[in-house]
């Protein structure tokens, strides 16, 4: 039996045309004329450090806007909205999880996950057995729900910034070199862990690394100096 | 509906205090020094604040209805403090002849002599005739009341202030024995000649409460076997043989008039400052009194600014808190933006964590402040007789607080500006 949306063209969550970004106005640091990503795709971006990596994120979750260029987000564009709209974009649509640092420390586990849900308006709905179920997924015990964020270790903390990443059930998850402060066997079960369970959810997965070796599972590479033409002219 | 608008509105301000008091929680032990410190600031200006109005509200309560006191020549603020207040000594006193002469003059209505010099277990003496229970008028023109018992009759009678009573345990019928001198452990008492408690007044909240009162002919008697401040041995009087003397003072310290037009107050003042056959003063209780307030209006003045200054210390201390925890708060802040929170929910975060610490400090400085205000009445009536009101909420300390937590809001602009940019600015966490 063959699904209905592999039938349909898988349409475009991601489309960035002529964008342009600098600090300040003199050098661009990423600029980057046409690129778009399709629904559902789990995108390895492959790029060293220093080459905008952490710009273009900022970009993509609205944190950031372009110096000219339109971005657009699931049929919104993004570049048009207001600073407070783009802040509710993302809180309902889009999941970040970062290289470390993804929780408030002082805040309990569960509380990390309620403060997502709060943001992304999804305070009533079953927030706590949705959460336990994550954790669940995520093969964590649900009694460190109770625990400080401080208390887990790096590894368990990335994987509760998984859960809090997706609670609202994001269309998009960014993720930025999450494995860096994790030893190999941490890293690989993170990975098996991000995959399926952003795959569970339907959410397109960008996932931005220096490390080739995490790319295997990807659907497709992009290499980020490739896509970025700010500093075609060096190379 | 109403259900639904409710949540929204609980929603965020709950999740916001939340954060808010865990925030805090994760650093108490530099929240609570600053919590301290912010305690310790309002405790001293709200304190300064209260002492001075009840000071002011507690010395106008204390005298009225009196047009003119009259003592020997010193400064009208002496004669004030010493006549009505109890506090300091008087210079000189004055002859029994000039008081009877003056109490006589035709615009005089009433006269009550004051005798001072003696006192009971710490508590002032005062010998004065039986008028000064019918003349005498202490706040808004109240009379002095009898609790129980009646004025003093005989030579030995006392009647005790409310707080005397009180304090010392005495019913009417005990007897007690009346120390030379001022002073709390005196050891020259006058244990021959005791005195019988026969009235004890109601609580009047002024120095009233504090003083024994007997009459001229008691301050004569036990005196009569005494010279120049000793007694003499050789010469000893009993109780007994005392009633059979003359016991018409000759001296007594001050005298209080009340007069039967004030248009006559001047014209008698200037007569008794001009009275011939010796020194004396008459002093309006009122003018003395705006004198003592100018002199301490400056010192009030200071007072007030110095701690209005010690609350802006803590409160500056409380936004270098708040601004040297941003740079560690960094990554709190950068997930808060991840997860979708605003600039402003940063800025009122910080805010809201300022405010929390002034109220906790308000908190603190209140109990504080109800605990020793409680503690120190007792103290400054006895010794300053200086009676303040436990109650020290009032409109002025409504507004006190109201302009401390404004002074909060705005140092606290400081460290919330800061991090409001710090959420604005590209997000570079991690690097």
């Amino acid at each position: 039996m063959v699904q209905s949306n592999a039938m349909t063209q898988p349409e475009t969550v991601l489309e960035l045309e002529d964008v342009c970004f600098s600090y300040t106005n003199c050098q661009p640091v990423l600029s980057i004329p046409d690129w778009q990503v399709r629904a559902g795709q789990q995108l390895f971006l492959h790029g060293p450090s220093g080459c905008g990596k952490t710009t273009l994120l900022n970009l993509l979750t609205g944190m950031l806007t372009p110096s000219h260029g339109s971005i657009r987000l699931l049929n919104e564009t993004l570049t048009s909205l207001s600073g407070s709209q783009r802040d509710r974009f993302r809180a309902h649509h889009i999941g970040v999880v970062f290289q470390q640092f993804n929780l408030i420390s002082y805040l309990s586990v569960a509380d990390n996950i309620r403060l997502a849900a709060h943001f992304g308006k999804r305070r009533s709905k079953n927030i706590d057995q949705d959460t336990a179920s994550l954790l669940e997924q995520l093969q964590m015990p649900t009694r460190l729900l109770k625990q400080r964020a401080d208390n887990l270790s790096v590894g368990q903390q990335q994987r509760v910034a998984i859960a809090r990443a997706l609670i609202n059930h994001p269309e998009i998850l960014v993720v930025d070199e999450p494995t860096s402060a994790l030893d190999e066997a941490a890293g690989e079960a993170f990975m098996k862990l991000l995959l399926s369970l952003s795959r569970a959810n339907n959410s397109t997965l960008l996932f931005v690394s220096h490390d080739h070796r995490l790319a295997a599972d990807f659907d497709e590479m992009v290499s980020l100096p490739e896509l970025n033409r700010a500093n075609s002219h060096a190379v | 509906m109403k259900w639904l608008a409710c949540r929204n509105l609980t929603g965020p301000i709950a999740m916001l205090f939340k954060v808010a008091l865990q925030s805090l929680l994760n650093r108490r032990m530099t929240v609570l020094l600053t919590v301290l410190s912010i305690a310790i600031s309002i405790f001293v200006l709200l304190g300064v604040e209260h002492v001075r109005k009840e000071a002011r509200e507690s010395f106008g309560r204390t005298v009225s209805g009196v047009d003119l006191i009259v003592g020997a020549r010193t400064s009208q603020l002496n004669l004030l403090l010493y006549s009505v207040f109890r506090i300091g000594n008087a210079t000189n006193n004055i002859t029994w002849q000039s008081y009877q002469t003056l109490a006589a003059n035709k615009a005089v209505a009433w006269a009550i002599p004051i005798s001072l010099g003696d006192s009971h277990r710490g508590y002032r003496v005062m010998g004065t005739s039986k008028d000064y229970f019918r003349h005498f008028r202490y706040g808004s023109q109240s009379p002095l009341v009898f609790n129980s018992g009646q004025a003093f009759d005989a030579v030995f009678d006392v009647v005790l202030g409310a707080e005397v009573a009180k304090k010392l345990n005495y019913k009417i019928g005990q007897q007690l024995v009346l120390s030379h001198g001022l002073g709390k452990t005196s050891f020259t008492k006058h244990d021959d000649k005791p005195f019988q408690v026969v009235g004890i007044l109601e609580a009047t909240g002024t120095p009233v409460d504090q003083t024994l009162h007997v009459s001229l002919a008691g301050i004569e008697a036990i005196h009569i076997d005494w010279q120049n401040g000793v007694q003499r041995p050789s010469m000893k009087i009993s109780a007994e043989q005392a009633l059979q003397h003359d016991l018409t003072p000759k001296n007594i310290t001050a005298f209080m008039l009340g007069l039967n037009s004030k248009m006559a107050t001047f014209r008698l003042q200037r007569a008794i400052n001009d009275y011939r056959y010796e020194p004396l003063v008459a002093i309006l209780p009122g003018v003395a009194l705006a004198e003592l307030w100018q002199m301490m209006s400056t010192m009030e003045k200071v007072l007030l600014l110095v701690s209005l200054l010690v609350l802006l210390a803590s409160l500056i201390g409380m936004a270098t808190m708040l601004l040297a925890s941003m740079r560690e708060r960094y990554p709190e802040i950068s997930v808060l933006r991840a997860i979708g929170a605003r600039p402003w929910f940063i800025f009122t975060l910080i805010e809201l964590e300022a405010l929390l610490i002034s109220v906790a400090g308000i908190a603190v400085a209140l109990s504080a402040l109800t605990l020793s205000v409680a503690q120190l009445q007792d103290y400054l009536g006895e010794h300053y007789g200086l009676f303040i009101s436990r109650d020290f909420y009032s409109a002025d300390v409504g507004f006190l607080l109201l302009l401390v937590l404004i002074a909060t809001f705005t140092i606290a602009l400081i460290p919330a500006i800061n991090a409001y940019r710090r959420s604005v600015g590209a997000n570079r966490h991690n690097s």
